[in-house]
């Protein structure tokens, strides 16, 4: 009874020293971190849109010419 | 064999530790609800079939200039210039801020037996008045009115209520727009653009001198609020085609269990981003972990 009482500690003992291993493993062994996103996705969009935005000249253009055909 | 007792108590001890451990806690959800709502819904139709790896608009819903003029004061008047749409990011763009919020889409398509390719797409928007640069943010846009929140620098700062007016065979959005306390009407003629989606239904066109002075107004916090419990603002029209107050349109949203720490590290080890946002009818849906090339995990 003894001897199965010293076994299960001894494993025991080899399984908790096991994980203080582990918990002291240097950081650069876990995976990289992605890098961090500083600009809001909603602005990354914005920004994309703006380069779509009707030019000041050619458009109004258009529309004069659509109000004028229309008339 | 007494002193087997507190023995085994430890070993059932360190082996619940175990099993608490080893569990996955799995959150995914895989929901796909049909469209019931009113919004104009993503154009499948040309979707990219490689990843996307940069930003790039994907439709447009208007553009336009025009003008907004206090009607307290004739001569207190804003040249606008506006254009909003939705916009392909990649999934790696969204930040966990903003990976559930309310202008975030994320429409996933089969490629083969089991295996589904996700775009996450931004409605979005930017609007000038006179020189002064905003976004437009809790955008919602269907055939015939558009609504958002109006920010600066982060900041909300007012919101835009319009509907649509054919007139003379050009479309002319016309109503409140608020900024810093100020309200002004505003009336923004629309531009045609390459990306612009066709417009469905049939147009209006009305004798809109019938429906009185008041214009349709929502405030910038209505706006956040009904988005906030998986809303949409809706402004209808009466029987003769005049806009009725915006209400606040909830659909009966599912509760969306927040995943757990384990799926977040699982996610990003794999190199993918979470992503919720919102579904078809504006309710916000679990978050999924996405690759760089719009394949799902777990």
């Amino acid at each position: 009874m003894n001897k199965t009482i010293i076994i299960i500690s001894l494993l025991l003992a080899a399984f908790l020293f096991g994980c203080a291993q582990k918990a002291e493993q240097p950081p650069s062994q876990k995976q990289p971190e992605q890098p961090r996103i500083t600009t809001p996705v909603e602005e990354i969009a914005a920004n994309e849109l703006e380069k779509e935005m009707p030019s000041e000249e050619g458009n109004f253009t258009e529309l004069d010419e659509l109000l004028v055909s229309s008339v | 064999m007494r002193k087997a007792g507190p023995v085994l108590a430890i070993l059932f001890f360190v082996a619940a530790v175990l099993a608490i451990g080893a569990g996955n806690g799995n959150a995914f959800g895989n929901i796909l609800r049909n469209r019931t709502r009113a919004n104009i819904p993503v154009n499948l139709t040309n979707l990219p079939v490689a990843a996307v790896v940069r930003a790039q608009v994907h439709h447009i819903f208007f553009a336009g200039r025009g003008i907004a003029v206090n009607p307290e004061d004739k001569l207190d008047f804003k040249y606008i210039r506006v254009i909003t749409g939705r916009v392909l990011v990649p999934p790696n763009n969204i930040s966990e801020a903003s990976s559930t919020s309310p202008d975030l889409e994320v429409t996933c398509v089969n490629i083969t037996a089991g295996r589904q390719r996700c775009y996450t797409l931004v409605r979005a928007g930017i609007i000038y008045l006179d020189n002064e640069r905003y976004t437009l943010r809790n955008i919602d846009v269907d055939d015939e009115t558009a609504t958002a929140s109006i920010y600066k620098n982060q900041t909300e700062v007012g919101s835009i209520a319009v509907m649509k007016v054919s007139k003379m065979n050009t479309t002319i959005w016309v109503g409140t727009l608020t900024i810093d306390g100020a309200t002004y009407y505003a009336y923004i003629l629309g531009l045609p653009h390459r990306l612009q989606i066709k417009e469905r239904g049939e147009e209006r066109a009305g004798n809109y001198k019938a429906c009185g002075p008041k214009m349709p107004e929502v405030n910038a916090t209505e706006i956040a609020n009904c988005k906030k419990n998986g809303g949409r603002i809706y402004i209808g029209r009466d029987e003769n085609g005049c806009p009725m107050a915006p209400v606040c349109l909830n659909a009966t949203c599912p509760k969306v269990e927040p995943v757990s720490a384990q799926v977040k590290v699982t996610c990003r080890n794999q190199g993918g981003t979470l992503v919720g946002g919102v579904d078809e009818n504006g309710c916000p849906v679990a978050q999924r972990c996405v690759l760089a090339n719009g394949e799902t995990v777990g």
